[in-house]
């Protein structure tokens, strides 16, 4: 089959979601808050306080652990941020970090730099089946299929070396520039940070098969074939 | 030789687990093998229904793990073969009337003493999956040739897998040659393609199981039967055997071709 890939073989649509700087995750470890690592602090607490005014009791009496990053908290702002979230009714704990020594400023910096620069990745050799979910922070290889059904998330980028059937999440954490790569990807659905595709539900399908990578576009998730 | 504990299971509901365990054991009891059937499904018991053995139920499976019996009292010697016994559910108690250490000690019991336990899993991932898989060495996934019944069974090959259960085997149940022919219907490869385990057999849809199931009387006796054919050759790949599939007849016309072409 000599057809180009129809770009348009997967619906955009355009989640509505302004760029997050406090997210609530549910983690095998508890609900998680996880801040983010850069920007004023005292913006982010205006936004905790809107959220857990929008969601009126449902967090009441809740654990919850406070993850702040990769930023450094003054002793001050610690205990500005654990007031906040014990007036909503919620019993806040530090998340559990790796002992540092003394950080300094241009230590931080240049920590969340190569952070940036250099992500963690893990691979994963077997097929992601249906109701399993594989999430990491950082890039995510999987070494087999993705089948429909599956979840695969991560912060970078995902590469399915086999078929992509299920949902994949890449940039969860709000990086735009990830991309999803696969063998075959005949994704579910696809979200690249907070941009969400589905697959078309038009016939007839395109029946490329070869390895194609999806990424963001000005601001729309495109589907292309791989060309390094 | 200890005995082999193969759990039958699919995760959907009426896609003929019960109905492939049933043929299944009497394959094996008719091959000589010393089988035990167990029905796992607490409260929606059927095996007893389709062995034709209902009316011999004295003690069932919760009486056996509490104890109140032994394991010998609650066995029902089948109609046909000496060698096939069937340990019921009960009816009346819930799913967690059994925990998962006592179907392992169960197990191990009967493997002593009988060469194949074929458990009848109910449906659902809850607790009676869990039961019925927990003392299991092998399992047995059945489907059906659609979406969901696939999906589900996705689903359980990676639950399994992650119970670390040797590698599950599939059987495509009620598959119709003339729906996949004219593209209605998913076909073996389809399945295939997603599941991607080994495949222990193709059973044909045919109307001759519906009868023989009604009349307690497995089709896997039946030599006119095609489904019984088929599972003739699957108790023959259990034990061992190389038995080539079935013939479907499933050679598409170039017409048939151009329009599933089409149609994808």
């Amino acid at each position: 089959m000599a057809e180009m890939p129809n770009p348009d073989g997967l619906a955009n649509v355009k989640a509505e979601c302004p760029p997050e700087n406090v997210v609530f995750k549910g983690y095998k470890s508890g609900l998680t808050m996880v801040i983010a690592d850069v920007g004023p602090l005292e913006g982010y607490l205006q936004e905790i306080r809107s959220k857990l005014e929008q969601s009126h009791d449902f967090f009441k009496g809740a654990n919850i652990i406070i993850d702040p990053g990769k930023r450094i908290l003054t002793e001050e702002e610690r205990l500005l941020l654990m007031e906040l979230v014990k007036k909503f009714g919620l019993n806040p704990r530090w998340a559990e970090k790796p002992k540092a020594k003394a950080v300094t400023k241009a230590d931080n910096e240049r920590a969340l730099l190569e952070a940036d620069q250099f992500k963690a990745t893990i691979t994963v050799k077997k097929t992601v089946r249906s109701g399993q979910r594989i999430s990491f922070e950082g890039n995510l290889v999987i070494m087999g299929d993705v089948n429909p059904g599956a979840e695969v998330i991560a912060s970078g980028d995902i590469i399915v070396l086999g078929r992509l059937r299920g949902t994949a999440h890449a940039g969860a954490e709000g990086d735009e520039t990830s991309q999803i790569i696969a063998f075959q990807l005949r994704p579910v659905q696809i979200r690249i940070a907070g941009v969400i595709t589905r697959d078309s539900e038009s016939d007839p399908k395109v029946e490329y098969v070869g390895p194609e990578v999806a990424k963001i576009k000005s601001g729309m998730i495109v589907v292309e074939r791989v060309n390094y | 030789m200890p005995g082999k504990v193969i759990v039958i299971t699919s995760g959907k509901g009426g896609v003929g687990k019960t109905t492939t365990c049933a043929n299944i054991g009497a394959g094996l009891a008719n091959h000589g093998y010393k089988t035990v059937l167990i029905d796992a499904d607490i409260g929606l018991r059927n095996l007893d229904v389709v062995m034709g053995l209902e009316n011999r139920i004295v003690f069932d499976l919760v009486n056996v793990v509490e104890k109140t019996c032994k394991i010998r009292q609650a066995l029902i010697k089948d109609k046909r073969f000496e060698n096939l016994y069937l340990l019921p559910a009960a009816q009346t108690k819930e799913k967690d009337a059994v925990k998962p250490e006592q179907m392992v000690e169960l197990c191990n019991e009967l493997r002593k003493e009988y060469d194949y336990i074929l458990i009848d899993c109910p449906a659902g991932i809850e607790q009676g999956f869990k039961n019925a898989v927990a003392g299991a060495e092998q399992a047995i996934v059945v489907t059906t040739p659609d979406v969901s019944a696939v999906r589900d069974a996705d689903r359980i090959i990676g639950l399994l897998q992650a119970r670390e259960i040797a590698e599950p085997r599939l059987i495509i149940n009620r598959l119709r040659p003339e729906m996949v022919r004219k593209g209605d219907m998913m076909d073996i490869n389809d399945v295939n393609d997603i599941l991607a385990i080994s495949l222990l057999g193709i059973v044909p849809d045919d109307e001759t199981i519906i009868t023989s199931t009604n009349r307690g009387e497995p089709a896997v006796l039946d030599s006119s039967s095609r489904a019984g054919e088929a599972f003739r050759n699957i108790v023959a790949r259990i034990k061992g055997e190389d038995v080539p599939f079935m013939s479907f007849d499933f050679d598409l016309g170039f017409m048939d071709k151009l329009k599933r072409f089409i149609k994808k």
